[in-house]
């Protein structure tokens, strides 16, 4: 898609607007976009400062004119020591810092970012993608950031759009495609869940569902008449409780606990056979381990249903 | 039965030390991870162990017998390198029965063994596939079947599950980890993700420059951090500059940098050492200014940056001392609470203070994993 | 049959299980550098040497000596001439070739290869003939026909470089505001430098070398190849003056190519290309797509009309041939075409040899190079295996006459045979190493994990996978040994083991023979090499 808005490659139909200017037929050069590469594609046989120049060195301008304005963004980047040297002899959190650079040095108000932390490590990636969008803002760019890691994009979007097969599956900000997804896929894809298959029993002002003999409630209105759904529920919303369980609580046996850093992750398989990821925070962790017995309260605020789909549950929300 | 020594190993390429006297102990049955950043030697390491490259110094044992001098195709471990590396002309049940062929089991029964393996890894429906039409998490099912079904019980995984998209990597991690359970593997795991590396290890080894900084279980290092760098480079952390301004038979108090102080359960560094105080971002409370709160371990500032992700919340907070902190709680205990520029309290406890000697090259360039 | 498999099964166990002793390893890659070093390198430097003091005489003949000198002078003239501009020339189709695909670009495609299949001496009488109402013989003709068949080899290293060529860069250069000319120019022309300056040095060695065409368009112009070929056949030339002239020409021809070359590929690379400025409005004018169309029809007629219409222009009088009764003669084998089967089969069965024995030899040291199996010694193990394809190959082959003439029982097919190896030696090792390289080492490091022994590794996973390099590094070994003249030429001493090449050369010059028996001579030698070839091609697809 972005590289459509690029002009890297037209597309069959439709129209593209930029600054409510129709831009298809236009060549990639007099678009004026600022594009980040998946690859970073730093020109290798240039050095940073001459990768960073490149933009106005192309359009004629002479290096000593834009002098100013290449130093003021290779200091903004934190580049400024790193001007002579080669891609190659750089790490690679900074060779995406210069990628960034030579595409902000156009001038342009838009940028595009394909993947733009996809070549990094873990770690460095998180530190970066901060950085980015704090870039962003203060230079009042619009910036559209694809990227396949659900974190990043919930952690530094404005608006997030969830892609699929070529369609938008839906667009919304981070948060309300966290709580509130309209679609299964994106409740299925942003941040994990837990799918189950039943059947809407009742629908009052507390809609009930049975679940292979166990009832779930979600105090959400559903939109469609199917009585078949799937009800979904992050593992992070789910509480467990110990001790003396009332009848109609959810009840089984953790398999596994996983220690994730901030919290813990248990794998419990209830008494109707199904296993229910839970996320809890490492200061409850301690009070349950593999093996026990517990319960577990499905607030029906957290309780998302969704018709089931057509095509088959495993092949709607397949990421392959 | 399959375990792993390593005692003193060495391994350099020209003036460079890809791996430094290195020891390490890998148990039956158990499932290792390697966390590390880009170039501190992990893929080296798997390559020992698998016998493609030799070490320098120091020996390898696989079963307790030493094997340095002993070919990759006799050691019977599986190695599946970053990218896998299937064998593009080869379709798929000829890619898994390889390993069998190669050891002389004979044609039939090296096609069954490959057969079932594949039905394993659910992939028996595209044996006659070529690895180029599979898609990614296939294709990394398949390295995975190649390596079995050539019998070894030791799997040396390089960054598995690098090569696929975030979410499938999170799905995938699990099934891994099953997998390796269910037929008894022993398997080490490189990877620069310390969230995979933590929810899959037995045994967690941080490898730095090509030596392990410090290894145990996920949860004892990222509770017990044996430096700055492991407390960094594992799980999200604050840390912050100062003094042991003065120490009792309980605790000591830090003087942070323009004055306030922080009380901290670690009576061991004498008064006017500078050191590093470290508390985790999730183990910090922040409490809205409505009413007057008073304590220890209460700093003041304004949040500059809220930021959502997903099951958590981070705030990044400007401390009035000039400092910053990061605080993650859960989205649900406090989802719409603050707001950005508000003032609040931070709130920590002392038992999760913890302090480091401060790094002689300074605490930024000790932080910097860039 | 049943035996018969066990047999072959346990053989090849057997094999297996001694491929990973490295005794034998170590046996089967120092035959392949002893092979090397004996039949391929040394010959032609120890016979050289050997008679360098042969050289004074050249003094008592100062008229001789300089002829010998301009001659030199010229073959470097002519060579930079060459490939200088059949770079310039050659880079647009290639550019065309590589992005586009069209039907016309498709059909060039496969037109390019068509100079470099066939053999220099019929390509040199076509062009002869293409040109003639033209030109006379002499310096232009033999640069028109120099282009013409060094043109295909930069057309196919470049348009291999293009596709390997990650165009992200090339794209990320006009999101940032050049338009195409000047993102090629200052980020795509850099980054394929080296493949440039390959093809040039392919395209330097191939002018420096060719003696076949050469020889018959040169007139009275000469270079170091054809100054030989005259001198061996010249009778007013005394023996101990032509042994002292031939090693002179042929030790400084032999010396200077190496040199250049060397300091070509270690310099060129540190060449900066100007990148310094930028014309944004003519570049912006040239990207426009009636220039770049204007390009494409320029090179598309250049190609046309300087490569393949001479090229392919020998057709005419082969048709006339054909119908006039030459062939009924050439059929019955009447004189002289006797003599042309006989060449012919001497020809065919010294290629079919040298190619056998160049694969066998030259595998290990195509696997010692790609692997980098010898640490630090392998860049110049490397550079030798290349030094036989840079000097000119009748000096190669004049300097393995004297090496080889010492030993007096071994019978001159033999000789012969050794020349074309040495000629061809390199081509195969090149090609099969880089193949080789390409191959990511981790997956024959993950087959040796999975328990497969070397030979296992190379027989199951590294053979097929470079199986068409292997296959086309063979047909190249095949077709150049057929077609190769100045060697042949320096090396057959009588009539009895002449190879086709020179038969043909010898017809084309020569008055006693007649236009159709020329025509027909060339035409026959060209269809059978299209034959041998296409079969070739069809036995390796049923391979497949």
């Amino acid at each position: 898609m972005i590289k459509c808005i690029a002009g890297i490659i037209e597309p069959d139909e439709g129209e593209i607007y930029v600054d409510d200017r129709i831009i298809n037929g236009l060549p990639i050069e007099d678009r004026e976009v600022g594009y980040v590469f998946q690859e970073i594609a730093l020109f290798p046989h240039m050095t940073v400062y001459d990768n960073v120049s490149y933009g106005p060195f192309v359009k004629g301008r002479k290096i000593i004119e834009a002098k100013d304005l290449i130093k003021e963004i290779l200091n903004m980047m934190g580049l400024q020591d790193r001007a002579k040297e080669y891609p190659n002899a750089l790490s690679g959190g900074a060779r995406q810092k210069t990628a960034v650079a030579r595409a902000l040095i156009s001038g342009s108000k838009l940028l595009l970012l394909d993947e733009p932390l996809g070549s990094l490590d873990a770690k460095v990636r998180l530190v970066l993608r901060y950085e980015l969008r704090r870039l962003v803002k203060d230079l009042g760019l619009t910036a559209i950031h694809v990227t396949h890691d659900q974190e990043e994009a919930m952690s530094i979007a404005d608006r997030m759009v969830v892609m699929r097969a070529g369609e938008i599956v839906e667009v919304g900000t981070p948060l309300e495609l966290y709580m509130h997804p309209k679609k299964l896929f994106t409740a299925y894809f942003v941040g994990e869940a837990n799918l189950f298959v039943g059947e809407i029993v009742k629908r009052n002002n507390y809609v009930k569902v049975d679940i292979d003999g166990m009832t779930l409630y979600s105090s959400h209105k559903v939109d469609f008449e199917d009585k078949e759904a799937v009800a979904v529920i992050r593992p992070e919303f789910i509480v467990v409780r110990r001790g003396k369980f009332s009848k109609g609580l959810w009840t089984g046996v953790i398999e596994r606990k996983t220690f994730l850093g901030s919290v813990v992750r248990f794998e419990v398989r209830t008494n109707n056979n199904k296993m229910v990821a839970i996320k809890r925070p490492v200061s409850e962790a301690s009070k349950f381990n593999v093996g026990d017995a517990v319960g577990m309260v499905l607030p029906p605020k957290a309780l998302l249903l969704y018709p089931y789909p057509e095509e088959g549950l495993e092949k709607a929300i397949s990421l392959e | 039965m399959p375990s792993i020594k390593l005692v003193n190993v060495t391994k350099s390429y020209g003036n460079v030390t890809a791996i430094k006297n290195l020891s390490l102990n890998v148990d039956d049955g158990e499932y290792v991870c390697v966390l590390g950043p880009t170039g501190s030697g992990k893929t080296t390491l798997l390559k020992l162990i698998a016998g493609i490259i030799k070490p320098d110094k120091g020996e390898i044992y696989i079963d307790n017998k030493l094997v340095n001098n002993v070919s990759p195709q006799e050691r019977n471990v599986a190695y599946v390198p970053q990218y896998y590396a299937l064998f593009p002309h080869l379709r798929v049940i000829d890619n898994v029965a390889f390993g069998p062929l190669s050891r002389g089991v004979r044609r039939e029964d090296a096609y069954e063994i490959s057969m079932k393996t594949l039905e394993m890894m659910r992939l028996s429906w595209r044996a006659d596939s070529f690895p180029h039409e599979l898609s990614g998490g296939m294709q990394q099912r398949l390295a995975l079947a190649r390596g079995l079904a050539s019998g070894a019980k030791i799997l040396l995984l390089d960054e598995p599950l690098g090569a696929l998209d975030a979410r499938l990597r999170v799905e995938l991690r699990f099934k891994l980890k099953d997998m390796a359970e269910r037929n008894k593997l022993t398997v080490i795991h490189v990877t620069h993700d310390q969230e995979e590396a933590m929810s899959l290890a037995d045994k967690l080894v941080i490898l730095r420059n090509g030596e392990i900084i410090q290894e145990g279980s996920p949860s004892h290092i990222y509770n017990e951090p044996a430096s700055i760098f492991v407390a960094h480079f594992v799980g999200g952390a604050n840390f912050f500059e100062g003094f042991v301004a003065e120490k009792d038979e309980y605790g000591s108090w830090i003087q942070l940098r323009n004055g306030p102080l922080l009380r901290v359960n670690d009576a061991t560094r004498p008064v006017g050492e500078k050191v590093v105080v470290m508390v985790r971002e999730e183990k910090t409370e922040i409490l809205k200014m409505v009413k007057r709160v008073e304590g220890i371990n209460l700093l003041t500032g304004r949040i500059e940056d809220i930021r959502f992700l997903g099951n958590f919340i981070s705030y990044s907070i400007l401390l009035d001392n000039g400092d910053k902190i990061v605080s993650r709680t859960p989205t649900i205990a406090s989802i719409g609470r603050f707001k950005i520029g508000e003032r609040v309290y931070v709130r920590l406890n002392a038992e999760d203070l913890k302090i480091f000697s401060y790094p002689s090259h300074g605490l930024y360039k000790e932080l910097e994993v860039i | 049959m049943r035996s018969r498999t066990t047999f072959a099964s346990s053989l090849s166990r057997i094999m297996d299980d001694l491929s990973s002793k490295n005794s034998i390893k170590y046996i089967v890659y120092s035959s392949s550098i002893i092979f090397f070093l004996s039949l391929i390198f040394l010959p032609p430097i120890i016979g050289i040497l050997e008679n360098i003091s042969s050289i004074d005489v050249i003094f008592q003949d100062p008229l001789l000596l300089s002829r010998a000198n301009a001659a030199i002078l010229q073959s470097f003239i002519m060579a930079f001439a060459v490939a200088l501009l059949d770079l310039i020339a050659a880079l647009p189709l290639a550019w065309l070739i590589a992005r586009s695909r069209t039907r016309f670009v498709h059909f060039i495609d496969t037109l390019v290869d068509i100079p470099f299949l066939i053999p220099t001496a019929a390509l040199g009488y076509s062009a002869l003939l293409f040109w003639s109402p033209l030109t006379q013989p002499g310096f232009l003709l033999v640069f028109l026909l120099q282009f013409a068949f060094s043109y295909p080899v930069i057309v196919r290293v470049m348009v291999g470089e293009l596709l390997n060529y990650k165009e992200v860069y090339e794209v990320a250069a006009r999101t940032l505001g050049a338009n195409p000319f000047t993102a090629v120019r200052t980020i795509t022309l850099p980054l394929l430098k080296p493949g440039v300056i390959a093809s040039f040095l392919l395209a330097l060695a191939r002018s420096l070398s060719e003696t076949g065409a050469t020889v018959r368009v040169a007139g009275l112009w000469e270079n170091g190849p054809v100054f030989i070929f005259r001198v061996l056949d010249a009778v007013d030339i005394p023996p101990y003056l032509k042994n002292g002239v031939l090693v002179y020409v042929s030790s400084i021809l032999m010396l200077t190519s190496v040199i250049l070359f060397f300091l070509i590929s270690l310099l060129a690379p540190k060449l900066r290309f100007p990148v310094k400025f930028v014309f944004p409005g003519i570049e912006r004018r040239l990207s426009s797509p009636s220039a770049v169309k204007f390009r494409d029809i320029l090179a598309s007629l250049i190609f046309l009309f300087i490569v393949i219409f001479p090229s392919l222009f020998i057709v005419l009088p082969v048709m006339n041939a054909l119908f006039d009764g030459t062939l009924n003669i050439a059929l019955t084998g009447l004189d002289p075409w006797d003599k042309y089967w006989r060449t012919m089969l001497n020809s065919y069965s010294i290629s079919l040899l040298a190619t056998l024995l160049n694969i066998g030899f030259g595998l290990p040291a195509a696997v010692l190079i790609a692997r980098r199996k010898l640490g630090k010694a392998t860049p110049v193990f490397k550079a030798l295996v290349s030094v036989p394809i840079i000097i000119p190959s009748i000096t190669l082959g004049y300097s393995l006459r004297l090496f080889w003439g010492r030993y007096g029982f071994l019978h001159e097919y033999w000789i012969l045979l050794f020349s074309h190896m040495a000629i061809t030696y390199t081509y195969f090792v090149e090609s099969m190493a880089a193949a080789i390289e390409s191959i990511p080492i981790e997956i024959e490091e993950v087959a040796s994990t999975l328990g497969a022994k070397p030979l296992i590794i190379f027989r199951r996973i590294t053979l097929p996978l470079t199986k068409y390099s292997a296959f086309s590094g063979a047909i190249l070994v095949f077709t150049r040994a057929l077609g190769e003249t100045g060697a042949a030429k320096a090396v057959a001493r009588t009539q009895e083991c002449w190879t086709l090449p020179i038969l043909l050369v010898n017809w084309i010059l020569s008055e006693a023979t007649t236009a159709s028996q020329k025509a027909l001579g060339a035409g026959l030698y060209i269809a059978f090499s299209f034959v041998s070839l296409l079969a070739l091609r069809l036995l390796t697809r049923r391979t497949k």
